[in-house]
């Protein structure tokens, strides 16, 4: 019992140490995924897209902070595998209450609702040259005087326009997320250019291989929001919260195993091969089962839950696989 | 030194040497399989940019590379066998192991300052070199279909410099041989002058006194007024030149129809020669013009004009000269504002054995209201872009300096990539910043101040450091020496340690970025707090915190 406390405590420990650096890295990264130039605004606006992304940033603090303890516990006060679920799902619980109570209390938390605003400031970088596709722009800002000068690589022409105005010469195209420039006003020549052409994010999690597996990760997702978005309220947080169980019952046995042996470095650095292969493996499973469950028949009224089935029922074939081999020291 | 010091320097140094070599190798098949630019398909000079591609990307990777042997040394290598022995305490493997890695941010400070650039600048010139490699011999065949073989054959000659197993050029080669052999064969031994098969003559007087002899009056004409303006008392030059004169002046009666016109010829020519002689080469080549279009039989005048437009090509330029080299490859849609002023749009900027060739230039005057104004050419002269529109040397009114020169406000190497900034910037070594990033701003460009990039790449170095002292002490608390790795365990751990260290470097200075991005916040709570003195504060205090915790570190095993 005081074992079970213990772990519980410390997950909500790592928790708390790591929510602030976890959700603002999911923030930046959203940041940029979007197209806005973290550079370009203030703290303010990165806060509200953190705060927008509180709940997926929670969630991953949750499952990092888990597989964290699981795979640095010691192993000898391990009495059974299947009791090492029980301090997650004990601060899971804890988790879903206060949700709970906070909607109870008709203060939802907004999800997935970035505040952050695009304007022109955010957008056009003033007084330096702006390398695009097909053109290359320069928007001089000097008191209240606005020079454009736009380079079209299509045909070597340069356009100016030296008293340029917001909204008439420069417009932003917030639908179509691109800027269209038209130096010289009315029925002139007009520039489009996309916003993500405009923005450089130097060095900020920009790695082919950090943005193909975001690119992943964001496929799973998409997947699951198909699923529970076609479901009510009551179903949608059912199958969210098997879903959770599930992955949780499947990452436990998988890290506890890692840190087994003896040698534990692999433990540790087991928990990242465990979340980089997880999009991997989540993303063909899903697909498998979107094809059983076009079947009504199968499950009846509970088909939603078959992704949760699977991976609980892959869970506890883990578990019994991992606690008859493992635990050896 | 004792023993396990020893173990730990030989098991660290060899682990390093061997994973580089296995990192270069694994970087170098890499990019032989995805350099697939269509002008290095078949290159010579493909191997070599492979190579330093290989040894760039291997450099670049030398933060999670040390980060990886640190934790498999802390992990593995020190729980073996030469480390246990009873004096064996955590220090004697932590302090060599930590001057090794002050070592390694030393080796990776100076890789990512100066030979990281180093390294980019060849790779560039060497793609550059490719790039003309694969049009010289389509530009050489095209010449040769022309009957230009000379010009053909000079450009075969620079492909065939790099490669000479080339079937088609070497065909090609053959060819022109064989057309140059021909050509020369259809000249009669009458044509060719007889002076040519002699010793050339060597002074002024000879050559003057030569064609004196043969005839060529006017050319004699010019030898020996240069050869007099060298030597004025000489007595022998001042006879033969009085007799040359004589004979010309009897000549410019039939060239000549009336006295004025003898007059008007002569006063040219003599102030032309003033020109000539107070360097006024503009002036010179203005005179000279106008009387060899009149008078084009005068040979002395086509030598003067020769001459003056070989003084004028040390400061000016000719359009046939930008036409000629037009087939090399450029730099192109390059976009910059210059001291004058203006805002400078070139087309294509061709730089080529040490000379730098503008095409198609777009002007603008900022803030002048004027029109924009278009240029064909242009060549970096005596440290500004010579423009020209006309095939011809015209002197340039002082008032006028503005429209018909260029001056940028850094060299024409550093102007021809500014098209390309990400290019420019990875070439730019930490001296060429300080000495540029002011003027290379004033261009236009977008980059980090300097004390702004040294905080951008102190985040590199103190993400060496940091990670590299916690994620040993972490390796050291959770080794074992009871057992060698499983080998399960030992294929995780090779397998993920390398991208757990590539992961964290990138998210640590993902958190410097984030420190300099939160630097305007601090400037509105501490006044003018330097960027980079507010990143070194916070980084050293970090630092601070890993050297303890890694410090820490006990000697025993639960």
């Amino acid at each position: 019992m005081k074992f079970l406390a213990r772990t519980t405590l410390k997950i909500i420990l790592y928790m708390i140490l790591f929510i602030v650096p976890i959700t603002l890295g999911v923030a930046l990264f959203s940041l940029v995924d979007k197209g806005t130039p973290l550079f370009n605004i203030g703290v303010r606006n990165v806060l509200g897209e953190a705060r927008g992304l509180f709940v997926p940033s929670l969630f991953i603090c949750y499952l990092f902070s888990t597989l964290l303890v699981v795979s640095l516990i010691d192993k000898m006060r391990v009495k059974s595998l299947f009791a090492l679920h029980i301090p997650p799902i004990l601060v899971g619980v804890i988790i879903g209450a206060v949700f709970a109570l906070m909607q109870r209390e008709e203060v939802p938390l907004p999800v997935s609702r970035g505040g952050t605003r695009v304007g022109y400031a955010t957008i056009l970088k003033r007084n330096a040259l702006v390398d695009t596709e097909k053109y290359t722009f320069y928007l001089g800002t000097e008191g209240d005087t606005n020079a454009l000068y736009v380079y079209s690589k299509e045909d070597a022409s340069l356009a100016v326009d030296e008293s340029v105005r917001f909204d008439r010469e420069i417009r932003l195209d917030r639908e179509g997320r691109r800027v269209v420039l038209q130096p010289g006003g009315g029925s002139r020549r007009s520039y489009s250019i996309p916003f993500r052409e405009l923005v450089s994010y130097e060095g900020v999690l920009t790695h082919g291989l950090i943005r193909s597996y975001a690119e992943k990760l964001r496929q799973v997702y998409a997947k699951l929001r198909a699923r529970w978005s076609a479901l009510d309220r009551r179903r949608a947080g059912i199958l969210l919260g098997m879903l959770l169980l599930s992955i949780l019952m499947v990452t436990i046995p998988l890290s506890y195993w890692l840190n087994d042996h003896g040698w534990g470095f692999s433990g540790v650095v087991g928990i990242f091969l465990i979340l980089g292969l997880f999009p991997y493996v989540v993303s063909p499973i899903l697909e498998g089962i979107n094809r059983l469950s076009r079947d009504p028949r199968l499950l009846g009224g509970y088909t939603y839950l078959l992704p949760a089935g699977v991976f609980i029922f892959l869970a506890i074939v883990l578990d019994v696989i991992v606690s008859r081999k493992g635990s050896v020291r | 030194v004792s023993t396990i010091t020893k173990n730990v320097l030989s098991f660290l140094i060899l682990s390093l040497i061997l994973s580089f070599v296995l990192l270069f190798i694994a970087l170098f098949v890499y990019y032989n399989r995805t350099l697939d630019e269509a002008y290095l398909i078949g290159s010579p000079l493909r191997n070599g940019l492979v190579m330093r591609d290989a040894l760039k990307g291997a450099l670049g990777l030398l933060p999670p590379f040390i980060l990886f042997n640190f934790i498999t040394a802390f992990s593995i290598y020190y729980t073996l066998s030469p480390f246990q022995t009873e004096s064996f305490a955590f220090s004697t493997v932590a302090v060599p192991s930590f001057v090794i890695l002050l070592l390694l941010i030393l080796l990776t400070i100076f890789s990512e300052f100066f030979f990281i650039p180093v390294l980019e600048k060849g790779c560039e010139q060497l793609r550059f070199r490719a790039r003309m490699l694969d049009r010289a011999v389509p530009r050489a065949e095209e010449l040769y279909a022309q009957g230009r073989f000379q010009e053909s054959l000079e450009i075969l000659d620079l492909y065939r410099d790099e490669d000479m197993s080339n079937e088609n050029a070497n065909l090609l080669y053959r060819n022109i041989r064989k057309a140059l052999e021909e050509e020369s064969t259809q000249y009669s031994p009458e044509e060719t002058p007889a002076a040519e098969e002699e010793a050339p003559l060597e002074t002024s007087y000879e050559k003057g006194k030569a064609a004196y002899e043969s005839g060529d009056y006017f050319v004699a004409l010019f030898y020996l007024e240069r050869a007099l303006s060298l030597h004025s008392g000489n007595r022998e030059i001042q006879e033969l030149l009085a007799r040359t004169r004589e004979k010309t002046a009897s000549l410019l009666g039939s060239l000549t129809k009336t006295q004025q016109e003898t007059r008007w010829l002569v006063q040219n020519k003599t102030r032309a020669l003033s020109y000539l002689d107070n360097g006024q080469y503009y002036e010179a080549y203005a005179l000279f013009s106008e009387i060899h279009d009149r008078y084009p039989q005068l040979a002395d005048i086509r030598l003067y004009l020769e001459r003056v437009r070989g003084e004028l090509q040390r400061v000016d330029f000719l359009p046939p000269e930008m036409a000629e080299n037009a087939w090399l490859p450029s730099y192109d849609h390059v976009v910059f504002f210059d001291r004058g002023g203006y805002l400078n749009a070139v087309e294509r900027i061709i730089p080529w054995r040490g000379d730098y060739y503008f095409y198609d230039i777009t002007r603008y005057r900022t803030g002048g209201g004027g029109a924009v104004e278009k240029w064909p050419y242009g060549k970096w002269l005596d440290g500004r872009i010579r423009l020209k529109k006309e095939n011809s040397f015209k002197k340039v009114d002082e008032g006028e300096m503005d429209r018909y020169f260029i001056v940028p406000y850094v060299p024409p190497g550093y102007v021809a990539l500014m098209g390309d900034r990400s290019l420019l910037m990875k070439q730019l070594s930490l001296y060429e910043r300080i000495e540029l990033t002011e003027d290379l701003i004033l261009s236009g460009l977008d980059m980090d101040t300097v004390p702004r990039y040294i905080a951008r790449e102190a985040g590199v170095f103190f993400s060496i450091y940091v990670l590299t002292l916690i994620f040993s002490g972490i390796a050291w608390s959770k080794r074992s020496i009871y057992e060698f790795p499983p080998f399960f365990k030992l294929i995780i751990f090779l397998v993920t340690v390398p991208i757990l260290a590539f992961i964290a470097h990138h998210i640590y200075t993902a958190g410097n970025d984030m420190l300099l991005y939160l630097h305007r916040y601090v400037l509105r709570a501490f006044g003018n707090m330097s960027v980079l003195l507010f990143v070194l504060v916070i980084q050293a205090a970090v630092s601070f915190f890993a050297t303890f915790y890694f410090l820490s570190q006990r000697s025993g095993v639960e």
